[in-house]
């Protein structure tokens, strides 16, 4: 196994070799942060495609002096949203207003065991915008500010989409470990219904 | 793969819980990844990379470009000499003429040879299709329709159908279903007389949307229940040839007509009564109050001359023009007169009130006035013990208050005095004391 370096450099060459092995490594990685970032599996690979034919030909941005993973991470996020925007258009989009629920409460999922694959799962239930505010926000750590400019929305917007996404990943996480009926329901009183 | 542990917080939760979230591509990506690496890297055109594609590539490019400019020129003479042909000419006689016209004018010709007496049933200049048939049968049902037409055609009209029907009236047994409806819609209940006019059918079948059949040529089918209803009729006939139409009919729904009279039923004769609609459903109501007067109004007011039993009606109509009418016995006497005056009364403590009264709200006695009824005309006067006038009225409707110039009087006993004349026109003259209180 070549180290980084070395498929870097076959990489700026141009090596095909090198170009399979960089895809060999990182693809199972980069396709776990597009699946976040898109509707279905489909989209995930489209992204994943854009995301190598990027990394291939602008791999001299890379300066060499970050972490490598860091950097495919930042352009694998950079072409999701690049992809988002170009989707936007074709896809159902919620007003904010028509979201109306709330944080209710803090439901803690302290044991609670969400496979990475449920956590996507619902993640892929928030309506685009709110995914992708969440993603950046949460997960891959921007500031509000900064996603306000690669999303092109108003901070403000960028806030309350986050809460509002917050508050919907709780109502479905409550709501999947009631389906997996493998905790206790402590937190609910049945006989109010 | 998965998240343990404890998380307070949600993003805490998918950040750790996605931390090295990895997912396997198909195989497919790989392969359509690298020939989009390929054509890119092609077309950027690395010196670095030239090999024997780029060799064989330039030369094939180099070769079709030869043989394209070549026999493009040779192509060019072709065209210029090709102009003149008459072969062409089919070519372009078809756009012009289109497609209908190819289908249209044997049809044509098949009809006029195959049953010239159809076409006499068919009114020149109703035509609405440009492409069908020249004799389409629907038409007959057109055009003995008298009532707005929402006649619905179960066959489209479509080339092949007509091609169908070609070889129908080939055959000079082309059956066609129609028929003459009595109404397309109504008010609930709706009465709807069916008659078949098919030709060449051998047996007919009526069927409708909520599931009635008939095979009789001519029937009569109510329809109670508001709403769309279709009709068909499929007529069969020699052989396997069929047809069917259907029409559309609409049962409008009915409004409710309801009223209430006040004062109900009772025995006044001056006072008006006012009559309230309750009815549902409807755009506008007529009143018919049984002694000739009538109204448009919601919730008139009437007031009868004379005693009598009469018969009230409303009639309610909906947008549909459907209505609903309701009629109610109102009886009423004239004649019936008395007055009666009370002999204690509390006045307002917080000032004068002007003496206003109603029969029906001033329960709680701080005007002095009578209960009447049947009064024409009337006058009543207050005095003190010593006589001096504190008050006099002759309306009706104003009582005295038991202020005088502003102040209330002491409590004690007043003198009255009333006359005034009955419906009847007899006359009366009434008086009294009453005692003024205080709380």
């Amino acid at each position: 196994m070549l180290s980084d370096g070395e498929i870097i450099e076959g990489c700026r060459k141009h090596s095909r070799k090198a170009q399979q092995l960089l895809y060999d490594k990182y693809s199972r990685f980069l396709l776990g942060i597009c699946l976040r970032y898109s509707s279905d599996r489909a989209e995930a690979e489209d992204i994943l495609q854009d995301v190598f034919v990027r990394v291939f030909f602008n791999i001299d941005e890379y300066s060499g002096a970050g972490s490598f993973a860091g950097w495919l991470r930042k352009v694998a996020v950079n072409t999701a949203i690049t992809n988002y925007h170009r989707t936007m258009k074709h896809r159902y989009h919620l007003d904010i207003d028509e979201y109306k629920s709330m944080e209710t409460g803090t439901v803690s999922f302290e044991d609670d065991l969400f496979t990475a694959d449920e956590l996507v799962r619902v993640l892929n239930e928030l309506p685009p915008g709110y995914k992708m505010v969440f993603n950046l926000y949460a997960v891959e750590g921007y500031k509000h500010r900064e996603i306000a400019d690669m999303l092109n929305i108003d901070v403000n917007t960028s806030k309350s989409q986050y809460s509002r996404a917050r508050a919907m990943l709780r109502d479905k996480l409550s709501h999947l470990r009631e389906l997996r009926g493998s905790y206790v329901a402590d937190d609910r009183d049945d006989e109010t219904e | 793969m998965a998240a343990k542990g404890k998380y307070s917080d949600i993003d805490e939760l998918f950040r750790s819980g996605l931390e090295g979230f990895e997912a396997e591509p198909s195989p497919l990506v790989r392969r359509s990844l690298m020939r989009r690496v390929e054509t890119r890297e092609f077309l950027r055109f690395n010196p670095g990379r030239i090999n024997i594609w780029y060799v064989a590539v330039a030369a094939a490019t180099a070769g079709a470009i030869l043989i394209l400019s070549s026999g493009g020129t040779g192509k060019g003479d072709d065209a210029i000499s090709g102009r003149a042909p008459s072969d062409t000419v089919s070519i372009t006689e078809i756009p012009s003429t289109g497609i209908p016209a190819k289908i249209e004018e044997p049809a044509d010709l098949q009809t006029r040879a195959g049953s010239t007496d159809r076409q006499t049933t068919v009114q020149p200049g109703t035509r609405e299709e440009s492409m069908s048939l020249p004799v389409r049968q629907n038409e007959v049902v057109k055009s003995k329709l008298t009532s707005s037409d929402t006649l619905s055609r179960a066959k489209s009209d479509t080339a092949g159908g007509n091609l169908q029907q070609v070889a129908d009236i080939q055959g000079e047994n082309l059956t066609v279903s129609s028929f003459t409806i009595s109404a397309l819609s109504g008010c609930a209940p709706l009465k709807v007389s069916l008659s078949s006019t098919s030709t060449n059918a051998e047996s007919i079948q009526w069927v409708s949307s909520d599931g009635r059949k008939s095979q009789e040529q001519t029937i009569e089918w109510e329809f109670t229940t508001p709403g769309s209803y279709t009709i068909g009729l499929t007529a069969t006939g020699k052989g396997a040839s069929s047809d069917n139409r259907s029409a559309t009919i609409i049962v409008h729904p009915l409004p409710k007509a309801r009223f209430e009279v006040t004062p109900a039923n009772r025995e006044v004769t001056d006072r008006d009564i006012i009559l309230f609609n309750y009815s549902e459903n409807f755009l506008t109501a007529s009143w018919s109050f049984g002694d000739g007067g009538n109204s448009t109004l919601n919730d008139p007011v009437h007031n009868y001359k004379a005693s009598g039993a009469y018969r009230i009606s409303l009639k309610v109509t909906n947008e549909h023009g459907c209505s609903d009418t309701v009629s109610k016995i109102y009886s009423t006497s004239r004649g019936v007169h008395r007055i009666e005056f009370p002999n204690a009364f509390i006045p307002n403590k917080n000032g004068p009130t002007g003496g206003y009264y109603s029969l029906r709200s001033d329960e709680a006695a701080s005007v002095f006035h009578p209960e009447y009824e049947g009064v024409t005309e009337y006058y009543l006067a207050v005095y003190s013990r010593t006589g001096a006038l504190l008050f006099e009225s002759r309306s009706l409707n104003i009582g005295w208050d038991g202020y005088y110039k502003g102040q209330l009087c002491e409590p004690g006993v007043y003198i009255w005095r009333a006359r005034g004349r009955f419906v009847t026109g007899e006359q009366f003259q009434k008086s009294g004391d009453v005692t003024l209180l205080k709380f």
